[in-house]
């Protein structure tokens, strides 16, 4: 139970509305108003709550809790208006069988209310100033805005399944979009207004008379121009709170690579097989996600490409690139343009779903048949072909890599040098620092994982795929060396530490 | 072929689906496999699509052009299509 209130919170009636006979312990923690503020004296605050969500997200939390701990119940009550020093701003009581419990659900809740909560507090200092504090840039216009995009998302984030901290997932998501067509329109629209952080936007086309019956972006004024930068301005319109790049070329064996490696999944809306076996073969090679999507007529395919669950990839099913002729593309056979709009609104679908990292199996291994003539969607289970050029057990790159971990398997320590030519590009790296030392000491810009530790370095076991290669970094190695050494011993074949940490990194560029 | 005659239901999508000019049907077929009912089929409708192409799956599952149908399966021939 969560309550958002103005009035001074009653704590003696919290408390009996959580009592229970088999409860054998109570732990409660209150957060008061205190009077200074890194080196500040303050005078007094103010809570202010954006309270639908608020009291979503406290209803998630306090589920959590129950499911994560063995605990009998557990109540949260939260303050909002102006606060003098000494009143109590929070409460939390737990009830459990036994106190341990109780004082871990606790701290749990009162860890998570305060990250990931909808509620700003604004502080009045003694020397008659004051400011909004929820994060560390507290400016007025900067919590106007984040309170404007929390708005923004409050349809979505409202729902269980996303929340604050889905919504969070999105924003940290690089997203490319390759194709800005009949798929790509919904696509980005879709993923633009559903807050997907970064966004790259890939076509090399100038907008035709004909692409505009079914590609919903474009104007009749924009003929001749650009759908790159067309696409691009409008979602920049329809979302200021994210990141779009544009990627105005042709996607060929020559930049895919560098182009990818800034993404962490991708969208097939292309209208060409070339490009698709290219994008697929691509994918299984760097180990990225991809949901692809073509459309015929009244009729589209659906289907996905996701390494860490072993999906088959487009040569299991179709080992060679069908000649364009044979099966007809839009331009030889036509398309109706809503059929193109429920395509691509699926495609986005399946990718904001797995962002989320709520999708279904069936995402996973299946080719959804989407028939419009019928309205049926019929699933087809695919399997990796064994003996599949690409992906399969005697493809090179399996080859590859085996023998990769193989010649690297007694090697732990590695140089930032050597990096580079000994992994190639499969493998990802660790930051392990806490984030008070991130925070102080600058980020990790290639990390692709910040997993904080304090003390507990099985977290990284949780967090981190067995079967990928990692590279561990701290400040000065020697956490990063225990930390792979515990992975190795724990089955992880291909994890790494880098040797002497940041710290030599930042030191021999300093003296280059 | 043996001459039991079974009942199967055939799926048709994209150029197939134009080419048969119906999406869906049951019929009574004395093939073996799905091989040979996908020759059975284009013979009759003049199915241009060649194998290599085509994919088939047998009761929603993708499956070898030689597996063995069983009376009642359903059975979905599959072209590639690319547009977007
Ligand atoms: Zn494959």
């Amino acid at each position: 139970m969560f309550t958002l209130t103005k009035n001074p919170i009653n704590v003696e009636l919290l408390k009996e509305k959580l009592y229970n006979p088999s409860a054998g312990g109570f732990a409660s923690f209150e957060g008061w108003v205190r009077n200074y503020q890194e080196g500040k004296a303050v005078n007094s605050l103010e809570y202010e709550a954006y309270k639908e969500l608020a009291e979503n997200e406290a209803k998630i939390i306090l589920s959590e809790a129950k499911n994560k701990f063995d605990i009998l119940n557990a109540a949260c009550t939260h303050r909002i208006g102006h606060l003098n020093i000494g009143e109590l701003a929070v409460w939390i009581g737990v009830t459990a069988v036994h106190r341990a419990a109780a004082f871990k659900a606790c701290r749990y809740i009162i860890d998570e209310i305060k990250t990931r909560l909808p509620i700003w507090k604004k502080e009045y200092y003694a020397d008659g100033f004051s400011e909004w504090v929820n994060c560390k840039t507290c400016a007025e216009h900067s919590h106007d805005k984040k309170k404007q995009e929390t708005m923004y998302y409050s349809r979505q984030t409202i729902l269980p399944t996303i929340g604050m901290q889905g919504q969070g997932k999105l924003k940290n998501s690089k997203v490319l979009v390759v194709g800005a067509g009949g798929l790509g329109c919904p696509v980005l629209q879709y993923l633009g207004g559903g807050g997907v952080g970064t966004i790259g936007i890939c076509d090399f086309d100038i907008l035709d008379i004909s692409n505009i019956h079914r590609q919903t972006f474009y104007k009749f004024e924009d003929i001749g121009k650009p759908k790159v930068e067309l696409a691009a301005e409008f979602i920049s319109s329809i979302n200021p709170f994210i990141q779009i790049n544009r990627h105005d070329e042709i996607l060929s064996q020559n930049n895919i690579e560098s182009i990818f490696k800034n993404y962490d999944l991708m969208l097939d809306c292309t209208d060409n097989f070339e490009t698709k076996f290219l994008i697929s073969d691509t994918a299984v090679k760097m180990n990225k996600p991809v949901v692809f999507a073509s459309i015929y007529q009244f009729e589209g395919q659906l289907w996905s490409y996701l390494p860490e669950y072993d999906s088959p990839c487009i040569r299991c099913i179709w080992q060679d690139i069908p000649q364009s002729g044979c099966v007809g593309s839009c331009t030889e056979v036509g398309v109706l343009g809503s059929v193109a709009g429920v395509l691509g609104t699926l495609q986005a679908t399946l990718a904001l779903n797995y962002l989320l990292g709520i999708s279904e199996e069936y995402s996973e291994t299946h080719l959804s048949l989407v028939d419009l003539n019928n309205l049926s969607i019929r699933k087809i289970k695919r399997l990796q072909n064994p003996d599949c050029t690409i992906c399969g057990n005697t493809s090179d790159k399996k080859a590859a890599s085996k023998q990769l971990v193989n010649d690297n398997i007694a090697l732990l320590e590695i140089e930032m040098e050597k990096v580079s030519s000994l992994l190639k590009n499969d493998f990802e790296w660790v930051d392990i620092r806490s984030e008070t030392e991130r925070e102080q000491l600058g980020p990790f810009p290639y990390a692709a994982h910040q997993i904080s530790i304090v003390t507990d370095y099985s977290i990284l076991m949780k967090e981190l795929n067995p079967d990928k290669s990692y590279v561990i970094v701290c400040q000065y190695g020697i956490r990063s060396r225990y930390a792979a050494s515990l992975l190795r011993e724990n089955g992880y074949p291909a994890v790494y530490t880098l040797t002497g940490g940041i710290a030599r990194l930042n030191q021999s560029l300093v003296e280059s | 072929m043996n001459n039991k005659r079974k009942r199967l239901q055939v799926c048709y999508y994209a150029a197939l689906r134009e080419m048969r000019g119906i999406s869906e049907e049951t019929i009574e077929s004395s093939s073996d496999n799905a091989e040979q009912l996908y020759d059975e089929l284009a013979a009759a409708y003049g199915l241009t699509l060649n194998k290599e192409i085509v994919k088939v799956a047998v009761n929603d599952k993708f499956v070898p052009w030689n597996t063995v149908l069983k009376p009642n399966d359903t059975i979905v021939f599959i072209p590639p299509v690319a547009g977007g």
